[in-house]
């Protein structure tokens, strides 16, 4: 091909490329575009994946992780390090505490740790950012929050409050960061620990395997556990997200980083493929306009073979100079995302990664793929004979079913209709234009829809689903009659106790084992004003109900159950004198949908106090007259404030109401919602660039047209007008057939989304991105053909007569 | 012939120089001439003689680059673009060697844009002024098909009949025989006369000698200047 370039035929080359600079930009920057978001969400993934793997693997993660109650000794936690099967075991003192940086502020939930030797650490590596390792009554904290080295806070352990001075920072991977809303944790040396607790034991033991394989973990944790259990331990998930068995090359944010971003790659892909339907488009023209050129270079001897290659060689400078472009671009874009995502999940990012796979699909974007989609109209071209070439002269084209159609509509203005049937004209080009239009306007719409529903299944719904505003966690049991005293408190509607409870799940024809999932049991009144959920299948508990139960769809799915199916709960005993308290039959009646429930399953109340032995409650929801955000809040305060003097310890968290809670879910997906807007607006961009180009080429097409249609008195503003129509047709022809589409796509969209953040979306389809497009299609339309209609008044009549 | 007091038609030195590259190439040099009401006149001349510039510059549809055209006393160059289209909609017809009828518009339709395009007439009288003067070249059976459902001839002709669609004074053809066969180029010559019986004033470029012949006035170009005009 590149010898094309030294030939003569570079001058003709030269002259396509130079001499029709609008067609040449808008073929590269289509290119550029695609290519650029390309190498910025590839890039960006490759090098979160990166910054992960080099922050995660020096922190030694554990494949072992669990709570076991009472504290383990130093002597078990010595001999279990004697075990072959385990490569190394540390204990963690672990307690939850109360904190705040000052008396004025209210409490709110922490962590209090600590470890035998922070200078010996084993495994969840703690790495020393700020200050140095706590001794004696030194304090540090995880990294993320708005305390320094050197701040005071306040602690409230147990009954007890103690003032704490911060003298180191640490960071630590192993948990949510404080980017991702997770409460402080609070360090200190092994004997500040027990003195402030009153406990001296190990309630965390962390555990790795020689030769990690998911299946070596999780015989050493079946062992470790029986082993624990033989000495009294009760053994309980200590990963925060429910699980013994831990993968320790994952990091514990990767599955759903990843989903989003295989999401947003499938945008990106999109808005490649749009692109290069430009490019297609573009050559096509290219080669239709210069059919009798083609044939009079065959007349002089040129082969199809060297006509291939000049149109080859025009595309093949279009993709090296949106090469050349979109590099850069996307280097420096990838690593601008990826330092802000890889910040906000509290890693160190890398100053700059560089990576090759990227690169090489922004090679493959720029100068494979559009050579591939320009072969078809180029070996069109370069087959067409001498005769077919040469004999294409004067205004041809027409006299399709469209134009057969129109002329029946003669009431239609001659303008209308001219603008109709030409904007239909080329139906090749209208299916790649509208594919490029339509497909913009439908990532645009599934993109609305996607956030609309993540809003709804995150705030309206949940909204809907607690009609008691407030909900309070007590760290310890209490009688219903001592919880419902919240209800003479002027503001309180309604008081409605529940029964908190974890236990593990497993199908009833089972075998118990270390991977049976943990469930948190909702004991509730039945019938509970409180929740009402959306129930998926089934039904909800209602009154009779016994030994019923209500598991979260994700809960249900893990288990492998559905309604009408036994399960088998196994309620661990909180004295460990005995392994469980109760291992019991329950029937699935009904299966609910709650992103802030995973892992969550409604039982009777009263069928729970009888299995646990115990008539008491630990979970208060309260309705409150006042429905406003800053009602609830000041309601909750004013519940605690009474609970509390009563020894009634109320675990203030952030998000005591619904309304918090939404906020704080919606916070988090902020960023993927923000994302989604902006690929889409590309989308929509790259859209705008293809129907300019279709509107250009159609044009240049018409030139002598419409040269004919000024000679007989076409003023220049209507054939303004006559374009602007044109283009204004295929806008509002691309938003109809997104609007077709967008329901169905929109829906599945939903689901993959639902599934990669494992939450249960709720599809809401969003007129509002049907509206929003209409108007983005008619801007993009009269935007887009405004250039082609100042082109195609800018030459002269005499031109435009001349044309060929 | 002596000079007319009133021409519909005064070209005065006109020339016209296209640039191409630094090469200043003179197409017309320095032509004038006058066109009374009801003229038919033929422009001759060999290829490249200027015919068509000349044709342009009288249509307006290229610009000057001396002299000046008036018709009907008014400087056609003096008016901005789209005043330009008006009075071009209004007061002149032009019929082209490759017909140049819209191809997805029918005969009828195509006849019917110039009124639409200059706003005259009501709008049922389009319709009916279209069929009339597509009738009276012959199309009546044709109204209503596309330019590619019929013969080259029968386009010319819907061509003519789009020309006078808002009955201007002056039609103009480039070449409008050249591209049909000797029996199609007959029955547009005749229709051209008729016109001329009617009133209009016509101005064709045809380098068909023998039709040249029977026209009444023949102005001759050669290389850019005007040689012999027979109505001088």
């Amino acid at each position: 091909m590149f010898a094309v370039f030294s030939s003569a035929l570079r001058y003709k080359i030269w002259f396509d490329i130079w001499g029709a600079k609008q067609r040449t930009i808008q073929a590269i920057l289509t290119i550029t575009i695609g290519a650029f978001v390309i190498g910025t969400i590839f890039g960006g993934w490759g090098g979160i994946a990166e910054d992960t793997r080099t922050n995660f693997a020096p922190t030694q993660p554990p494949s072992i992780n669990l709570r076991v109650t009472p504290p383990a000794t130093d002597a078990l936690i010595d001999r279990l390090n004697r075990d072959p099967q385990l490569a190394a075991v540390e204990g963690l003192m672990v307690a939850s505490i109360k904190w705040r940086p000052n008396a004025t502020t209210p409490w709110q939930p922490a962590t209090l740790q600590a470890r035998d030797d922070y200078s010996a650490q084993k495994l969840s590596l703690l790495r020393l950012e700020q200050g140095q390792w706590p001794q004696g009554r030194q304090f540090a904290i995880e990294r993320g929050f708005p305390i320094g080295v050197n701040d005071q806070v306040e602690f409230a352990i147990a009954s007890h409050t103690t003032q704490a001075r911060v003298t180191a920072i640490f960071y630590n991977l192993g948990q949510p960061s404080a980017g991702l809303g997770g409460d402080p944790t609070f360090y200190t040396s092994r004997a500040q620990f027990a003195q402030l607790t009153g406990q001296d034991g190990f309630a965390q033991i962390l555990a790795s395997v020689p030769n990690y394989s998911a299946a070596r973990a999780e015989a050493a944790t079946d062992q470790l556990q029986a082993t624990l259990r033989r000495y009294g331990f009760d053994v309980q998930p200590g990963s925060f997200d429910g699980t013994k068995v831990v993968n320790p090359n994952r990091a514990f944010f990767q599955d759903p980083i990843e989903s989003v971003g295989l999401i947003l790659q499938s945008i990106g892909v999109i808005a490649v493929i749009l692109g290069l339907l430009l490019v297609y488009n573009t050559i096509m023209a290219i080669v239709a306009q210069q059919t009798a050129q083609i044939g009079e270079l065959k007349a002089i001897g040129a082969t199809s073979r060297q006509i291939l290659l000049v149109y080859y060689a025009i595309v093949f400078v279009y993709g090296l100079v949106a090469l050349l472009i979109s590099v850069p671009l996307g280097v420096i874009a990838a690593n601008g995302l990826r330092r802000m995502l890889v910040s906000t999940l509290g890693l160190k990012p890398a100053e700059w990664i560089v990576l090759p796979t990227p690169i090489l699909y922004q090679v493959l974007i720029c100068l494979v793929a559009p050579l591939l989609v320009a072969t078809i109209p180029v070996l069109r071209g370069a087959r067409i004979t001498v005769r077919e070439a040469i004999s294409s002269y004067g205004l041809s084209g027409g006299g399709g079913w469209i134009d057969r159609m129109l002329a029946r509509f003669s009431q239609l203005p001659r303008v209308v209709s001219l603008a109709l049937s030409n904007a239909f004209r080329n139906l090749g080009r209208v299916v790649t234009t509208q594919l490029a239009l339509a497909g913009a306007g439908l990532t645009f719409m599934t993109v609305m829809s996607a956030r609309a529903s993540l809003i709804y299944t995150l705030g309206g719904m949940l909204l809907q689903a607690y009609p008691y505003q407030i909900q309070l966690n007590l760290a310890e049991q209490a009688s219903l009659p001592r919880v419902e005293q919240a209800s003479q408190i002027a503001g309180v509607r309604a008081v409605e106790g529940w029964r908190q409870q974890n236990a593990t799940i497993r199908r009833a024809d089972a075998e118990e084992q270390i991977t049976d999932a943990v469930a948190n049991l909702s004991g509730v009144p039945v019938p509970t004003a409180s929740y009402q959920p959306v129930i998926l299948r089934g039904r909800m508990l209602q009154a009779g109900d016994t030994h019923a139960i209500v598991l979260h769809e994700w809960l249900a799915r893990d288990v492998g159950v559905q309604v009408g199916d036994w399960v088998t709960i196994s309620i661990p005993d909180p004295s460990a004198s005995r392994r469980w308290v109760s291992q019991q039959r329950w029937q699935l009646v009904g299966i609910l949908l709650d992103a802030t429930m995973r892992g969550g399953a409604l039982v009777p109340r009263e069928t729970l106090f009888a299995e646990t032995g115990q008539r008491a409650v630990n979970r208060v929801q309260i309705e409150s007259v006042d429905g406003s955000a800053e009602g609830t809040a000041a309601l909750a305060a004013q519940v605690a404030a009474l609970y509390e003097p009563q020894g009634l310890d109320v675990q203030i968290g952030r998000q005591i109401t619904v309304e918090q809670r939404s906020q704080s879910q919606l916070n988090n997906l902020a960023v993927v919602i923000t994302l989604l807007i902006l690929v889409a607006v590309i989308v929509a961009i790259v859209g705008a660039i293809s129907l300019n180009g279709a509107l250009s080429i159609s044009v240049l097409e018409r030139r002598r047209e419409i040269g004919v249609l000024r000679a007989i008195g076409a003023t220049p503003g209507s054939i303004r007008t006559q374009l602007v129509i044109e283009g204004l047709m295929m806008g509002l022809a691309s938003w109809l057939i997104a609007l077709v589409f967008s329901y169905p796509i929109g829906f599945m969209t939903v689901q993959l989304i639902g599934a990669s953040l494992r939450i249960s979306v709720i599809f809401q389809f969003a007129w509002l991105g049907v509206w929003i497009w209409l108007v983005l299609a008619t801007l993009i339309a009269i935007i887009a053909s405004l250039s082609p209609a100042q082109q195609a008044i800018r030459t002269s009549v005499q031109e435009s007569l001349a044309y060929e | 012939m002596n000079e007319p007091l009133n021409p519909l038609i005064d070209v005065q030195h006109v020339s016209r120089t296209y640039s191409m590259g630094t090469l200043q190439v003179p197409a017309l040099k320095g032509v004038s001439f006058q066109v009374r009401t009801g003229e038919f006149i033929a422009i001759v001349g060999p290829s490249g003689a200027g015919k068509s510039t000349l044709l342009n510059l009288i249509s307006g549809v290229d610009t000057l680059t001396a002299g000046a055209v008036r018709i009907g006393g008014q400087d056609i160059h003096q008016l901005g673009e789209a005043a330009l289209a008006r009075w071009r909609g209004a007061s002149l017809g032009i019929v082209f060697q490759f017909f140049a009828l819209l191809p997805t518009m029918t005969l009828l339709n195509n006849v019917m844009l110039p009124m639409e395009l200059a706003g005259t007439y009501s709008i049922a009288r389009r319709r009916e002024r279209a069929s009339e003067l597509l009738e009276s070249v012959g199309l009546k059976d044709h109204l209503h098909k596309l330019p590619s459902r019929v013969s080259g001839g029968q386009q010319q002709r819907a061509a003519i009949a789009r020309s006078i669609a808002n009955d201007p004074p002056l039609l103009l053809g480039d070449e409008p025989t050249g591209n049909l066969d000797s029996a199609s180029a007959q029955l547009v010559f005749d229709l051209f006369g008729r016109l001329v019986n009617e009133g209009k004033t016509i101005l064709m470029v045809t380098q068909d000698e023998a039709l040249a012949a029977r026209i009444p006035r023949r102005i001759e170009l050669s290389e850019g200047f005007l040689v012999r005009d027979s109505g001088a």
